[in-house]
């Protein structure tokens, strides 16, 4: 693999325990591709206890799990939730927007307050960039911290549960052409799965948008930076939409989300230029009209609700590997 | 603890640097009654005289911080003396407090209540700058003829940019009236305020809002344009890039009366020191590339550059205790600055002359403070070095307030070992004296 400014050998160590083993999942920057085989392995084998009459296996029975949302989420919590409650673990879902922890002055205190509740795992979303490491690098030595989303920064089981969808799909990754489309700047999700991919060998990685969503110094992340839309999706195996997050983009960023759509949402005029076995991804909400035609993400190239499956199995594998007691 | 000099007192035998009086001469120097009595043979007829060998140190002028964000601190009186201290110990006897503190030295009862403090609380020499217009709003020109006669010794807005040129015009036209020069930190407020850190790769991968480096050479090139228009002095703070820098350069070849000054730690640390959002490197403006900091470094030579300092913030754990982003920009940096800076000087960016100038003959004349220190009669106001000394930076030995520091564990070579300033001494040898 080239070397590449994103995916340097400075990384965060903070992740690995001092056995080597994963302590914290804070982005995939500085994890080994053996270790993301390893979650890919252990989440294929996690797919099939939804099918089972009881849905549960008893790893983390008796651990307690819980969910410090300091950003509005739906559906990344109940996934997390679930995949906590189908490893048998105890889940606590406080309502982070109400408390006085809404302020980083708190934050802190609740992860030292919580700690003395003999919390195990904490999965922490937050609009700031570092928030899960800032409680990595506070938190006690029993204690794990799995980053759901982080500002602009990393969303490392989104892209896990992207690179698996991928492989179930494809088997191997590493003839792939993957194209990326949309807001590349503000998108923590487009950080880790470019990271992701490069790490598992993708290298026809392209990227699409606006150029006031790329971020500066991009060609130093071993992706490509296509001109147009049309250009990134030639002969493409997968196309990753990326929401277009209206509510981060201040000032005149975009004139309006017609426009955006005419140059940079998808629909099946634009899909035929792909691979005739393209898949469709998109990590949701979708914003229909503005990023992706319905007729796209409703048809037979999109993969975006077994996304959502596959999310509860990478995110039981990731749960299972740093909080299960004999793991 | 300070010792008062009751008597009198001789250094043996070292080397005596003062750029702004040229003095670089190895020698004997006597103080007597808090004033230099003379350098070099000196008929002293006090029995109680106290010698301190000094073999291989150097003897050279208090050291100033050019910008010390003492805000936090000059209310609490302890504190205060903390503060004071600690700069003594670490070779510096004059300190600049910017307008843009809290509250912003914006009226003359600013200004006068933080000298008062400051007189009341620590030997340290505080000066203070007024601020340009009122509540550093970037409106209504403050008072500046009142704020001149509490002894600010220039204006500044700030870091808060005016926007408005038309305003920024008439800010410096007034303090041109009045003589008095002003401090800029040149910025586009709109690129400015957009993001937090470096606009580079480290911002990207981190995910954190850039500021280019044009923000900085933007708000230059605007602002050296008007500053030929009015015919001010201006200094300009912190620079933090190359293009700003050759602006600058280019600027005083032209014959502008500008100078300039830059943080440490633009020389020494660059954007890739925030990887796992190290909140202690979080410094506005921020720290850039590594490019910047090669082109900062070669411009150390250059005449425009008037002053090293540390910009001085001194923070509570609580201020860095909290996510990257939500985190007070600063370093506590008195106390590295003459290691750091003398660091610079072992890998030849600059000679120890220029380096002793940077420390205290140029950011003397910026305050308006007697530059020739090291000479029969003048008051004391020197410092003792040892530059071959080396230590390592632990935070929990610091002396002041502040323990944020990205320098823990470093080795810097030169240690104080004496501060005299009137008729006090500081010091880590004062008890073995």
């Amino acid at each position: 693999m080239m070397p590449s400014a994103l995916t340097s050998s400075k990384a965060t160590p903070l992740q690995m325990g001092p056995d080597g083993r994963l302590r914290h999942l804070l982005s995939i920057e500085g994890l080994s591709r053996e270790l993301v085989e390893q979650i890919l392995s252990q989440a294929e084998s996690f797919l099939t206890v939804a099918h089972q009459s009881v849905r549960k296996v008893p790893l983390l029975r008796g651990r307690t799990v819980a969910n410090l949302f300091f950003e509005p989420s739906t559906r990344t919590r109940m996934t997390f939730e679930l995949a906590a409650t189908r490893l048998s673990a105890d889940v606590l879902n406080p309502d982070m927007s109400q408390s006085a922890t809404r302020k980083g002055e708190g934050m802190l205190d609740t992860l030292r307050n919580m700690e003395a509740m003999q919390i195990d795992l904490f999965v922490v979303r937050h609009s700031l960039s570092g928030a899960a490491h800032f409680l990595a690098q506070h938190a006690s030595d029993h204690v794990s911290i799995l980053n759901a989303g982080d500002g602009s920064h990393a969303h490392p089981t989104q892209a896990l549960l992207d690179a698996f969808t991928m492989r179930k799909h494809f088997g191997s990754l590493d003839q792939l052409v993957v194209t990326i489309v949309g807001d590349i700047l503000y998108s923590r999700v487009a950080r880790s799965q470019i990271q992701l991919l490069r790490l598992l060998g993708v290298r026809d990685l392209r990227l699409a948008g606006p150029p006031t969503l790329m971020p500066t110094a991009i060609e130093s992340w071993g992706c490509r930076v296509c001109g147009s839309l049309e250009e990134a999706l030639e002969g493409a195996h997968v196309i990753m939409m990326l929401r277009l997050q209206r509510e981060r983009i201040c000032g005149a960023v975009l004139p309006s989300t017609k426009e955006y759509y005419r140059l940079y949402g998808l629909n099946e005029h634009k899909m035929s230029l792909a691979h005739p076995d393209a898949i469709v991804m998109h990590p949701g909400p979708i914003n229909r009209g503005v990023e992706i035609a319905s007729s796209v993400a409703d048809g037979p190239h999109s993969l975006i609700l077994p996304q959502v499956s596959n999310g509860i199995a990478i995110r039981m594998a990731v749960m299972a590997m740093v909080a299960s007691p004999d793991a | 603890m300070p010792e008062i000099l009751d008597g009198s007192w001789v250094i043996r035998g070292a080397r005596l640097l003062d750029p702004g009086n040229g003095v670089d001469a190895w020698s004997d120097i006597w103080i007597e009654n808090g004033k230099i009595a003379a350098i070099g043979e000196h008929a002293c007829e006090n029995p109680h005289t106290r010698e301190l060998d000094a073999e291989g140190c150097w003897v050279i002028p208090g050291m100033v911080e050019l910008s010390a964000r003492l805000d936090g601190v000059i209310y609490r009186e302890s504190a205060l003396a903390r503060e004071g201290h600690a700069a003594l110990s670490s070779g510096i006897t004059t300190c600049c407090i910017p307008a843009d503190v809290d509250p912003c030295i914006d009226t003359p009862a600013v200004a006068e209540l933080i000298q008062l403090r400051a007189r009341q609380n620590t030997p340290l020499r505080v000066a203070t700058l007024g601020a340009l217009t009122v509540s550093l709003a970037g409106e209504q020109l403050s008072e500046m003829r009142a704020l001149q006669e509490v002894a600010c010794v220039g204006l500044t807005n700030g870091r808060r940019a005016i926007s408005n040129t038309l305003i920024m015009r008439h800010a410096l036209t007034y303090a041109r009236g009045l003589g008095m020069r002003v401090w800029i930190y040149g910025r586009d407020p709109w690129l400015h305020q957009a993001g937090i850190v470096h606009e580079g790769s480290m911002a990207g991968r981190l995910g954190l809002p850039g500021i280019p480096a044009e923000a900085e050479a933007i708000g230059i090139a605007r602002d050296l344009s008007l500053v030929e228009l009015c015919g001010v002095r201006a200094h300009f703070c912190r620079i933090s890039s190359a293009a700003s820098i050759r602006l600058l350069m280019q600027a005083h070849e032209r014959g502008l009366p500008v100078s300039a000054d830059i943080a440490i730690h633009h020389l020494h640390l660059t954007d890739e020191s925030i990887i796992n959002f190290n909140s202690l490197c979080y410094v506005d403006p921020p720290l850039r590339s590594d490019r910047d900091r090669e082109v900062l470094l070669e411009s150390l030579n250059h005449p425009v550059v008037e002053a090293i300092c540390s910009d001085h913030t001194p923070l509570a754990p609580e201020d860095k205790g909290v996510p990257f982003a939500e985190t007070y920009p600063g370093i506590a940096g008195m106390e590295t600055l003459l290691g750091l800076t003398l660091a610079l000087c072992r890998y030849g960016y600059l000679d120890e002359r220029r380096l002793i100038y940077l420390l205290t003959t140029g950011p003397r004349r910026l305050l308006d403070i007697e530059t020739a220190t090291l000479q029969c009669g003048a008051p004391a106001d020197l410092t003792l070095i040892d530059p071959d000394t080396y230590w390592r930076v632990d935070p929990e030995r610091f002396l002041g307030v502040g323990r944020n520091t990205p320098y823990k564990d470093w080795v810097l070579s030169a240690k104080v070992r004496h501060t005299i300033l009137g008729s006090r001494i500081y010091g880590s040898d004062v008890t073995s004296a």
